[in-house]
């Protein structure tokens, strides 16, 4: 199974876009990478906790594990139509949009520079915290959910 | 790309993130050249880090191009007193990684992303679109 993590900002698109999002880019990837499943996690920011230019932003930001050596003729269109379906579902302009396709070495290196940050206490926590939003998004047969602010 | 995350234990005020950001993408760009309008910066609170940290900084950024080795350690140094300095703390509490990603994995703008150091060209064709 591949994984990849969609960040966005809280309340930035209603249930029914997200759902439609969350096909887009299994169908794409289905498509153009692999038949390989793939787990979308989308990590919700609330607004005041994500900049971009100096500026709170109003971007969405694309990570895609690809297996590794894939090629990069099919990596461009993979980026070019899922950006394009994307923008006609969100109406968002593109340069509020980054997506990246990655392979699976080095997504796994930047999963775990994301977990060595964490302590053991930590870990456990983010773990709690995903297991229960894949219980939610299983039972909503919704996208799955996750607010990384837990100091909220 | 670059995006930068930064991991705490407790919520940082407003005034905090606005100016730890500032403080990432002016160092970024003095450093790399890379446009403002590239640097991500994303605050996560209600972390628990490791080894006792209060602030943890992990940048993604794009590899290659005019990035040689020295760039990017000086780049990691410099976001780690930065960011330590904006918040107050020592070194010794910050954490702070870098991860390279090559350029032509990710697309933004509408375009493949320049690699380091192209950037004028690039920047010239998706405005112009």
């Amino acid at each position: 199974m591949k994984k990849s993590l969609i960040t966005i900002q809280q309340g930035q698109f209603s249930a029914y876009q997200l759902k439609q999002l969350n096909t887009l880019i299994k169908q794409n990837y289905r498509h153009y990478v692999s038949s390989e499943r793939l787990l979308i996690t989308w990590m919700q920011i609330p607004q005041d906790q994500m900049y971009c230019d100096y500026k709170p932003s109003q971007s969405s930001i694309i990570t895609i594990e690809a297996p590794d050596g894939f090629p990069q003729n099919k990596r461009v269109n993979m980026l070019k139509n899922t950006q394009d379906q994307w923008l006609s579902i969100t109406n968002q302009v593109a340069d509020n949009l980054m997506l990246t396709l990655i392979d699976s070495s080095l997504f796994s290196e930047i999963v775990a520079s994301n977990q060595e940050r964490l302590s053991l206490l930590g870990k456990l926590k983010m773990l709690k915290v995903i297991l229960s939003s894949v219980l939610a998004s299983m039972i909503r047969r919704s996208p799955i959910l996750v607010n990384p602010n837990r100091g909220e | 790309m670059p995006v930068y995350t930064i991991a705490s234990l407790e919520k940082l005020t407003p005034e905090q993130t606005y100016k730890v950001s500032e403080a990432i993408t002016d160092i970024h760009c003095d450093l790399t050249g890379a446009p403002t309008e590239f640097v991500n910066v994303i605050f996560m609170n209600g972390q628990s880090l490791a080894n006792n940290k209060k602030v943890g900084v992990i940048g993604n950024v794009r590899s290659g191009g005019n990035r040689n080795r020295e760039l990017t350690d000086e780049l990691k140094h410099r976001i780690h007193e930065g960011v330590a300095e904006v918040l107050a703390l020592s070194i010794e509490q910050l954490s702070m990684a870098l991860v390279g990603v090559p350029a032509s994995w990710g697309m933004e703008g509408g375009e493949i992303l320049p690699e380091p150091g192209e950037e004028e060209a690039w920047l010239r064709r998706t405005k112009a679109s």
